[in-house]
C-alpha cells in the first residue's frame, strides 16, 4: 500500500516549496517543486528487503502535463547496526485524477531496525494551466436545505451558475435610469458538498472563461432550493471579474444561500 | 534545539542562469547546486544532536542593489531541496543521520544562502574502546526566480545609443550653408530652383 503525503502538510513534507515561471505563453508553465518528504518508512528485517510506494501530492493543479523531470535522494535514515540497504528510486511525474501534480517514488530497506525517515525531492514539469478558470464556494445553511443528507447526484441540479457579459443599455427617452442586460457566457459546474457545523459548502468552477471581459457570476437557485424567501448573493471575491493571460483564474469568488427577513 | 553553525566562507556553487517571461518582475531563472558547509560534531553519542548549519554561496543576483532589499527579498522566489551525497562509517554503528530542512535566504550583498538543519544520533555499543566515526555530505538543489537587468540594457545612468546632438558636434554642421543657400541674393538669381 502506497504511502501518501502532501506537500502543503509541514509534518509530511519538510521545506516545501514551489516556483511557477512564465514560459511566454499565456497557458504554459514551468513549474518547479522541492521539498523533503517524510515517509518514515521502517523495517525490521537484515534479509528480506521491504519496499514500499511514496506518492508525494504536490498541491499544484494543473490543465495538462506536457513533460517533467525528478530528481530525489536519501535524506534521512536509520539502522540499528546491521547491515543495511538504502534506495530511493527515480520518481515519476503525473496528474491525478483532480488534476494535482504527484510524485510516485519507490523505496526500498533491508536491515534491522532500520528507517528511511526522509527523502528529497525536486520536479521541474511543463504544465498547462486551467485556462480561465473561476471558482468558489456556495454556503447553504443546514436548516434550509440539509445538502449533506443529500446523494450527490440531486446536489448539482439545485444551482445553476454562469459566468455572464454585462451590457449597459441606456436610459430610454422620458425614463431615469439605465438598466443592465445579462447575457450568459459560460456555464459552471459544482463538485463536492463539505459538511460543516451550521452550513454545508459547495464547490463551483466555471472554466473557458473569455479574457479581458468584465463577467458577473450568478446562482440562480433550483429544485427543492427555489423557495419564496429563500435567495443567494455573492458575499466575497470580485465583481465583476475580469481574467487576463497574467491572470488567467479567480478563485474565492463565494456566494451564500439565505433566508430573507420579512419587512413590516 | 539546534545548534547554529554560521560559516563565514562562500561556497562555491555551481549555476546558470536562463531567461523568464515573468511573472513580473522576475526575468531570470538560476539553477544552482552546492555542497552543504560541514561540522565536524558526528560522534559517538546516541543522543539526538541537530544543527543549523547557515552559509552563503557565491552566487549574487546581478544588478542588486542593497537599498532595495526588502522589495528584492519581495520578489525573489526559491525552490530548494536537500539530499545526502555521502555516508560513511568507520564501523558498524547504530545511527539516525538526517538532513532535515533547508531554508534559503537573500543576504544583504545580493548573495543566495541556506540554512540546513542536519542532526544525527550515532553510537556503537562499545563498553570501552568506542570511537566509530562518520561522516555526511550533503547537497543543495535550488531554482531561484529573480530579476536581473538584462544584459543589452546598458549600466544605470549611461546608454549606449548617443544623443544626436552628439553626432552633429563632431560632423559637418550644415546648417550655415542652408542658410546661405535660402538668402534672398540667390533667390534671385534663381538658384533656389536648383535640385
Amino acid at each position: 500500500m502506497a504511502i501518501i503525503l502532501r506537500a502543503p502538510d509541514e509534518s509530511q513534507v519538510a521545506s516545501a516549496s514551489s516556483i511557477e515561471v512564465l514560459m511566454g505563453e499565456p497557458a504554459q508553465r514551468l513549474i518547479i517543486c522541492s521539498g523533503i518528504a517524510i515517509p518514515n518508512f521502517w523495517t525490521n528485517h537484515d534479509e528480506e528487503p521491504s519496499s514500499t510506494e511514496v506518492i508525494v501530492k504536490l498541491g499544484i493543479h494543473v490543465a495538462q502535463l506536457e513533460r517533467a523531470t525528478s530528481h530525489t535522494g536519501l535524506a534521512a535514515i536509520e539502522n540499528d547496526e546491521t547491515n543495511f540497504n538504502f534506495a530511493v528510486t527515480q520518481g515519476t511525474v503525473s496528474v491525478d485524477e483532480s488534476g494535482e501534480l504527484q510524485l510516485s517514488v519507490g523505496l526500498v530497506i533491508l536491515g534491522e531496525e532500520t528507517l528511511i525517515r526522509r527523502f528529497g525531492y525536486q520536479v521541474v514539469a511543463h504544465v498547462r494551466k486551467v485556462s480561465a478558470r473561476i471558482s468558489g464556494t456556495i454556503a447553504v445553511p443546514r436548516d434550509i436545505l440539509d445538502l449533506a443528507t443529500l446523494p450527490a447526484h440531486e446536489i448539482a441540479p439545485l444551482f445553476h451558475v454562469t459566468a455572464n457579459r454585462i451590457e449597459l443599455i441606456p436610459a430610454a427617452p422620458g425614463q431615469m435610469f439605465s438598466s443592465e442586460k445579462i447575457i450568459p457566457v459560460v456555464t459552471g459546474m459544482t463538485g463536492q458538498v463539505r459538511p460543516g457545523p451550521h452550513h454545508c459548502f459547495v464547490d463551483y468552477w466555471i472554466d473557458s472563461c473569455p479574457f479581458n471581459l468584465p463577467l458577473r457570476v450568478l446562482v440562480n437557485l433550483q429544485g427543492r432550493l427555489r423557495q419564496g424567501d429563500v435567495g443567494v448573493g455573492q458575499v466575497a471575491g470580485p465583481n465583476p471579474v475580469t481574467l487576463t493571460t497574467a491572470q488567467p483564474d479567480a478563485s474565492g469568488v463565494d456566494f451564500s444561500v439565505g433566508r430573507f427577513h420579512v419587512v413590516r | 534545539m539546534a545548534q547554529l553553525v554560521k560559516h563565514k566562507e562562500v561556497i562555491k556553487a555551481s549555476y546558470i542562469r536562463t531567461p523568464a517571461a515573468g511573472p513580473e518582475p522576475a526575468n531570470t531563472l538560476v539553477y544552482l547546486r552546492c555542497p552543504v558547509a560541514g561540522v565536524d560534531v558526528f560522534g559517538t553519542s546516541p543522543e539526538y544532536r541537530a544543527f543549523d548549519i547557515h552559509f552563503k554561496t557565491d552566487f549574487r543576483i546581478d544588478g542588486y542593489l542593497q537599498a532595495q532589499h526588502e522589495w528584492y527579498e519581495a520578489s525573489t522566489q526559491v525552490s530548494a531541496t536537500a539530499m545526502f551525497r555521502k555516508l560513511n562509517t568507520t564501523t558498524d554503528l547504530e545511527i539516525q543521520l538526517s538532513v532535515e530542512s533547508v531554508e534559503p535566504f537573500l543576504d544583504t550583498d545580493g548573495s543566495i544562502g541556506f540554512v540546513v538543519r542536519q542532526s544525527s544520533a550515532v553510537d556503537d555499543e562499545a563498553i570501552l574502546f568506542g570511537g566509530g566515526e562518520v561522516v555526511v555530505e550533503a547537497t543543495v538543489s535550488a531554482y531561484i526566480l529573480c530579476y536581473e537587468p538584462r544584459p543589452e540594457l546598458p549600466p544605470s545612468g549611461t546608454q549606449k545609443t548617443k544623443w544626436y546632438r552628439e553626432r552633429l558636434a563632431v560632423g559637418e554642421r550644415i546648417l550655415p550653408r542652408i542658410k546661405k543657400a535660402m538668402s534672398p541674393s540667390r533667390k534671385k538669381s534663381g538658384l533656389d530652383n536648383r535640385c
